[in-house]
């Protein structure tokens, strides 16, 4: 496996990871502050 | 949800620039990595008393690799191999250890080739069928499929062994063509075998050109166009650290 690929796939899971993280919190937050309208 | 295809474009948008730096990194390190990567192996390889060795971070097209192919050992046994490609792969930074050859006989393995019944039942395959080829080239004839998915689970008991793949050719045209197309064939049969599921690091693909001619047949006789299997070592192979999967 060529390096540039390498760091590609693990630049992508870490985005990917961070989307899936920002993506919860953004939800519950969003859940949390519907719970007190 | 009116914001859907904005937030879709904004996430393809991060993952290109995600890519994108990713690219420029590897442009930016690569070289720098694979040199020192090329030192640490080659230290690595001194100490493991493995000196005709060398160490290559570069993939066939010229690309950087973290996982280097090592050339150079044809000539060692399975243990001095094992020991230089362990070395090799405790170097920090090194992924995989593949042997450029994947190939070459491992001369001298220490036990004795027992043949095991897997043995008989390919040799018992091939005295009635042979696999054949597409007319000067390595490319495995339609037909002979068939007779490569019988060999592959003949071997299958074999598991754990190290077996030889040994192309032969006949002596019509040059020798040193003739070498490479055989061992271009053992190639192919052995990546045939290995889509079929025998683990490609207990298969050794070699070529011997038209050396070794079939007992009691004129080097230049077509029959003597063949590939031959044997067991050369009973023992189970211990993986070497290898994390990528693929061909050795």
């Amino acid at each position: 496996m060529p390096y540039w690929l390498e760091l590609i796939v693990i630049a992508l899971v870490a985005y990917s990871a961070g989307l899936a993280l920002g993506w919860a919190v953004w939800a519950r937050r969003d859940g949390e502050e519907e719970g007190h309208d | 949800m009116a914001d859907s295809p904005r937030l879709l474009f904004m996430i393809a948008a991060g993952a290109a620039l995600v890519v994108a730096l990713a690219v420029g990194m590897a442009a930016l390190t690569g070289p720098r990595l694979a040199s020192s990567l090329q030192a640490g192996a080659a230290r690595a390889i001194a100490r493991a008393d493995g000196a005709p060795v060398l160490a290559r971070f570069a993939l066939p097209g010229g690309q950087i690799t973290r996982h280097p192919t090592l050339s150079g050992g044809e000539g060692l046994d399975e243990a001095v191999r094992e020991r230089i490609a362990r070395a090799v792969a405790a170097v920090p930074g090194v992924g995989g250890i593949r042997w450029a050859d994947g190939t070459a006989f491992a001369r001298g393995a220490a036990e004795p080739a027992e043949p095991l019944a897997c043995q008989d039942d390919v040799a018992a395959l091939l005295r009635a069928r042979t696999i054949r080829f597409e007319e000067g080239s390595a490319r495995i004839d339609a037909a002979s499929r068939v007779l490569i998915d019988e060999v592959a689970s003949a071997l299958k008991p074999c598991l754990g062994s190290i077996i030889a793949v040994t192309g032969h050719t006949d002596a019509s045209g040059p020798e040193p063509g003739n070498l490479a197309l055989s061992r271009d064939r053992a190639e192919a049969v052995r990546r045939a075998l290995t889509q079929r599921g025998i683990p490609a690091d207990g298969l050794r693909a070699s070529g011997m050109g038209s050396r070794a001619p079939v007992a009691g047949l004129e080097p230049a006789d077509t029959a003597n166009r063949r590939i031959e299997f044997s067991v050369l070592a009973t023992r189970p192979v211990r993986p070497t650290p290898v994390d990528t999967p693929g061909p050795r």
